[in-house]
């Protein structure tokens, strides 16, 4: 193995903006033994360090399945604001890849539920894509069911709006967001993406769900499916904190007793309930 | 690609930080090949033209001439940042604010009318906006080095905002408020001087000016158990940033 | 277990110094500090008279060598320095160097090591070499390092060890373990590293009477302390009191100046910079070389929960609360042992004397 505490040099393949704050690069491991030794799960993270200006935590957004190892950033501070200068060829920094991924040996049986919020999509891009990909080489079990929510603040603002109409194969899509231009053309949904629970009829008793977006969305999607039956061993969340060193070292990322960094980010809900009600753990 | 070129300014102040800037010393040469020094009365009589990329500006606003000057200095500047107690608190100087300007000029000057100043002596802040400031009483050579890299690289400047306690226990440096029970204000001051006082067994006088979320009267209580008055630590807080500690104490919000 | 001669100390002293850097206790500025010292640093029958935000060294009448209590210093200083390089790199836009720092030095004997720091010490293994990634660092460190522990002769003033369960004698996590009675020290070897420093020396038996003294001794130890906390059902008094009031009152006295975390041997939060300096930056080539360093922080730190967007621990109250909940009930769920190892150093070094033994009780009361 290699020591995930160094990085690691990686190449920007391609880059694409998605939204107008948001984008996707493409990274290829340069070292082929790292490239090699690489593994991770979908709902992982990796560290990406711009030398001389620092290091962000940032979701794998492919599946382990795809060709690209990708990257899906929002522009907010110094390093995404660097990242999101890069071009194809240029070279950076990375380490990981760190935490706990989404279950998805738990999917196999049941049916699966993707919640997301504005960038929370990232890490379940990944999910989506991989099941997407495991699907095409099974044979389709008619009776599980796949569904997908996802709420952004505007039309605009949806991430990977090119790519639900693939989703809808197998999952069934639904789309909201807060606020709709009149101007703009949008068919969807309005509102919050815990709205769209009244969208579908699911049978709690055999789904999984994974959520992922701030965390009052994720907070009251969890409550809100527990009303409806979900058991809350099946619900699991992605959680978001300051990190710096992603190994469970430097402390930033305490949520209460647990690393977000190695202990999450996905958490399973009912491990972390109690701790969510509490104001500034 | 082109040096960006920086301009030194002066309002009122007693132009120690621009002297940190000439003691950059052995990181100098490379100031000067990194920058194109377009204004900087001590180390050039070059005159002021064009726009600029970076303005570091040195004091407090103390006349009318000076508002006006810091607004024409912003104009044409894209980022401007404050150098040193003067330019982000009011400085020594603002002390007057709290007392009576003809009070000062009749005291101090023979002919008080031909002093033109304004009643209080302001940060830029005050007047115009200001993209990042430096503290200190003269700041210190390594955070301007570190402002200047950090315009370069693109990025916010890696200033620490918590206490000077936080450097001072990490160079080991025995507590002079624990142990002597010197009046020390490092618990509520900002790091960055690199500890110069305590290292020489001197207390914090709070040149770095209060840090983010500095609860003074918490400290000034402590203070007064170990005998100060009330008018001691007043004094304690009234030197090179007074205007920002006095602020601190009002603006500290909600624990 | 043998005996030692007091005055052979230096013998112990000498044999060590030749392979190791030895890190003891010496007087600096009035304070016990931690550093590089000879067997005549020792500050023998000094004695510090400490209370919650204040320190003071005195020349006592107690015969003993270690007549002192813990300083503000603890091997943390030396296994994890306040500032260290991580790497150096040099990149282009194309490539990037990475060069790792050479963490190896002398190794380190730590002597005179209190059962509080030997527990602190326990927790800082797990935290760095514990987990699926281990420091390198620290390891390399940490594996050649010596730990010369001793059994306290007298507590601080602001001690509560006995209530963790952590001393105030020395269990086990040493190479060589020190009593130290009227005459002599009883030596008792922890590992093949320590028993082969005592093999050169010339030690005596050790007899019952010794063995009265010493217990003896640790029972005017145990009889002297002052303070305590009730530590039952700790973790759960704290998960259940997120929401006390008591966090606001100690929010008003709460400076939030980091110094508790600094001094406290369990706390290991740091952060992590890249520092460049003018020299390394080249715009036209876009290059930049510099090193990254990683310091000691603090929970305390404004910015410390801050992310792009929002900070997750706004308020001082929240801040403190964290730091505290930490000590007393995360570290359990995190490591299986106690953050607070019962060295009362937070509260002796607290400007504003805050004493978590107080603040304990305080959350204690129903509200």
């Amino acid at each position: 193995m290699y020591d995930k505490s160094v990085p690691f040099d990686a190449k920007v393949k391609w880059t694409k903006k998605e939204t107008r704050d948001t984008f996707t690069c493409a990274l290829k491991i340069n070292n082929r033994d790292i490239q090699k030794a690489y593994r991770f799960l979908p709902g992982q993270f990796n560290m990406l360090y711009v030398p001389g200006i620092g290091e962000a935590p940032i979701s794998i957004s492919s599946s382990p399945l795809d060709h690209d190892l990708m990257h899906t950033v929002r522009v907010a501070g110094d390093v995404t604001t660097a990242l999101s200068n890069l071009r194809a060829g240029d070279m950076i920094g990375m380490r990981g890849p760190f935490g706990r991924g989404w279950p998805l040996e738990e999917a196999e049986d049941l049916d699966l539920l993707i919640v997301a919020g504005g960038l929370g999509i990232a890490p379940l891009r990944s999910v989506a894509r991989h099941v997407l990909k495991t699907h095409a080489a099974k044979k389709r079990d008619a009776h599980q069911r796949r569904m997908l929510l996802y709420g952004a603040k505007t039309p605009k603002d949806i991430v990977f709006r090119d790519e639900f109409p693939r989703y809808r194969d197998i999952f069934e899509v639904f789309l909201t967001v807060d606020r709709a231009d009149p101007e703009e053309y949008w068919r969807g949904e309005a509102g919050l993406v815990t709205k769209l629970f009244d969208r579908i009829t699911f049978d709690p008793r055999c789904t999984l769900v994974f959520v992922c977006g701030p965390e009052i969305m994720m907070q009251n999607s969890g409550r809100e499916l527990i009303l409806r039956g979900v058991p809350e061993e099946r619900i699991f969340l992605s959680m978001e904190r300051n990190m710096n060193c992603g190994i469970g070292m430097c402390g930033h990322c305490f949520f209460g007793p647990k690393f977000v960094c190695k202990d999450g980010p996905v958490f399973r809900f009912s491990e972390i309930e109690g701790l969510m009600g509490i104001k500034e753990l | 690609m082109k040096r960006p070129r920086i301009g030194v300014f002066k309002f009122t102040s007693c132009d120690g930080c621009q002297l940190s800037l000439l003691n950059l010393e052995d990181e100098l040469l490379d100031f000067v090949g990194l920058f194109q020094v377009a204004y900087f009365r001590e180390a050039t009589d070059r005159p002021l033209r064009g726009h600029l990329d970076i303005a570091l500006v040195e004091g407090s606003v103390s006349t009318e001439r000076q508002r006006s000057h810091v607004v024409a200095v912003r104009e044409r500047t894209r980022y401007l940042v404050t150098v040193g107690a003067c330019a982000t608190s009011g400085g020594l100087q603002a002390l007057r604010n709290w007392a009576d300007i003809d009070d000062y000029k009749n005291a101090v000057y023979p002919s008080p009318a031909i002093i033109e100043t304004l009643p209080c002596s302001t940060p830029i802040s005050d007047h115009v906006y200001v993209d990042y400031e430096l503290w200190g009483c003269p700041v210190s050579s390594d955070e301007l080095s570190e402002t200047l890299g950090s315009f370069l690289l693109d990025k916010r400047p890696g200033i620490p905002g918590y206490s000077l306690c936080m450097e001072c226990k990490r160079k080991g440096i025995p507590c002079l408020l624990i142990a002597r029970s010197a009046p020390c204000l490092g618990p509520v001051t900002r790091a960055g001087c690199g500890v110069l006082c305590p290292s020489l067994e001197r207390p914090c006088y709070g040149c770095f000016g209060p840090k983010e979320g500095a609860n003074i009267d918490s400290l000034l209580n402590v203070f007064r158990k170990s005998g100060l008055s009330h008018h001691d630590c007043a004094l304690l807080l009234d030197k090179m940033n007074t205007s920002a500690y006095r602020k601190a104490r009002t603006r500290e919000g909600p624990p | 277990m043998k005996k030692l001669k007091k005055e052979h100390l230096r013998i112990l002293f000498g044999g060590l110094t030749e392979s190791h850097r030895v890190i003891g206790p010496k007087i600096e500025g009035g304070v016990v500090v931690l550093a590089e010292i000879a067997v005549h640093d020792i500050p023998a029958g000094f004695e510090d008279r400490q209370m919650a935000g204040s320190y003071r060294l005195v020349t006592g009448e107690r015969p003993e060598i270690f007549s002192f209590s813990a300083g503000p210093d603890s091997f943390k200083r030396f296994l994890h320095p306040p500032v260290s390089e991580m790497f150096a790199f040099k990149s282009s836009r194309t490539a990037i160097a990475i060069t790792a720092p050479d963490c190896q030095g002398k190794p380190l004997a730590f002597i005179g090591v209190r059962a509080c720091d030997i527990a602190a010490l326990k927790l800082y293994d797990k935290v760095f070499l514990g987990g699926a990634e281990k420091d390198q660092c620290y390891e390399s460190r940490r594996k050649d390092s010596l730990v010369i522990a001793l059994d306290c002769s007298y507590p601080g003033d602001n001690c509560f060890c006995h209530a963790m369960g952590t001393g105030p004698s020395v269990m086990d996590g040493f190479d060589i373990a020190l009593v130290e009675l009227d005459a002599s020290f009883l030596l008792e070897a922890g590992t093949i590293a320590g028993q082969r420093l005592l093999d050169v020396l010339s030690l005596e038996e050790v007899t019952e009477g010794d063995m009265k003294e010493r217990s003896s001794r640790t029972e005017r130890c145990l009889g002297m302390m002052k303070k305590s906390i009730r530590t039952e059902d700790l973790p759960g008094l704290i998960y259940r009191s997120l929401d006390h009031p008591r966090w606001m009152d100690i929010a008003e006295r709460d400076l939030e100046c980091g110094n508790c975390t600094q001094v406290c041997p369990t706390c290991f939060c740091h952060s992590h910079y890249d520092f460049v300096r003018l020299a390394g930056i080249s715009p036209r080539a876009r290059e930049v070389s510099g090193t990254r360093v990683r310091k000691w922080d603090s929970c305390f730190s404004r910015n410390f929960a801050r992310v792009h967007g929002g900070n997750f621990r706004p308020s001082r109250r929240a801040r403190y609360r964290q730091w505290m909940s930490h000590k007393l009930a995360y570290t359990f769920e995190q490591f299986g042992l106690p953050g607070c190892v019962g060295c009362g150093r937070c509260i002796t070094w607290c400007p504003a004397g805050i004493d978590i033994t107080r603040e304990v009780e305080a959350l204690r009361d129903v509200r």
